[in-house]
């Protein structure tokens, strides 16, 4: 007895499994994370039943704020460097007036044929600009893109 | 770990100066800073990933804007949203007549049971929100209305809603 009591006086957690397994989540998260460069602006997603995932990687979005802007954004920071010019690299994206956007979807297939064309239209947005973006992307003869919306309930 | 040798735990149990002595030999590093700014960052990263990525919803357009594409009349179904967000449906050349949007995924499945060849047309106001187009896609998807298209609303649409209401 008396060789076991002083033995629980300090009492000493082995912290090393502990900080084993913080290690080890942290890098995952760290290696997972990606840092979103800011949106250019805010939009509120509509909401849909459809499960479709969004594609990770080569995706072209084009945004349409609530007041009717249309934003063009990669997701690629090379590409992105290619086709906006260098100073707006870091952004995600670039408002692009509706006169140039065939032009500059034209630019961005080139450079990347394997990219998928994604619209993110704000819930308030006008239908029109929507279906404008639309025609275009049909001229351009983008013929399948996704909508991207929230999932519903 | 904190005993090492032969000496072990009989030793500490006499006086403290003993006890030390056994302490300095094993060494013990407080890794408790440590695991605190471990768990710091982890919390921080955990709530900075977004794991979810959102929803997508698919939609194909005709390759050629000038194809057209001949439907018989009785397998036409026009609905057309004015820009308020009032749901009109129409079969054919029929006047259009208004539908709750609550009802219109109920509706549509019943006309494509009585007639499964039904293709739908889609007309919406371009003053309406875009929200509307993405619901009422959502719906014609939820309803298994495989075939529809989205057409531009014309002058002559307008008026025919707006000879519906007067």
């Amino acid at each position: 007895m008396p060789k076991i009591k002083p033995k629980r006086h300090g009492v000493l957690i082995d912290m090393t499994p502990l900080v084993d397994v913080a290690f080890l989540l942290l890098t995952f998260f760290m290696l997972t994370t990606q840092f979103k460069p800011p949106e250019e602006v805010q939009i509120v997603l509509p909401s849909s039943h459809s499960e479709f995932k969004l594609p990770e990687s080569d995706v072209m979005t084009l945004s349409i704020s609530k007041d009717g802007r249309i934003f063009l954004g990669l997701d690629s920071q090379r590409l992105r460097a290619r086709l906006f010019g260098a100073e707006n690299q870091l952004k995600a994206g670039i408002e692009v007036p509706k006169a140039n956007l065939a032009e500059m979807l034209i630019q961005a297939r080139t450079m990347n044929p394997k990219l998928r064309t994604v619209i993110k239209g704000d819930k308030d947005a006008d239908y029109g600009v929507a279906q404008d973006v639309m025609d275009i992307l049909q001229k351009t003869k983008i013929t399948r893109f996704n909508l991207v919306t929230n999932l519903e309930r | 770990m904190a005993g090492v040798g032969g000496e072990a735990p009989q030793p500490r149990s006499h006086g403290k100066k003993k006890r030390r002595k056994s302490k300095r030999l094993g060494i013990r590093i407080d890794m408790t800073p440590l695991v605190d700014v471990a768990f710091l960052l982890l919390t921080f990263f955990m709530l900075t990933t977004s794991m979810a990525r959102p929803q997508t919803m698919e939609i194909n357009l005709p390759p050629d804007e000038n194809v057209k594409v001949e439907i018989a009349e009785s397998n036409l179904m026009t609905l057309r949203v004015n820009e308020k967000g009032e749901v009109f449906w129409n079969l054919g050349l029929d006047a259009p007549q208004r539908i709750e949007f609550d009802k219109l995924r109920g509706f549509i499945r019943e006309r494509l049971q009585t007639n499964p060849r039904l293709v739908t047309l889609v007309k919406i106001d371009p003053k309406a929100k875009y929200e509307v187009m993405v619901n009422i896609m959502d719906e014609l998807n939820l309803a298994d209305m495989q075939r529809f298209s989205i057409a531009r609303m014309t002058e002559q649409d307008q008026k025919l809603l707006a000879n519906i209401k007067s």
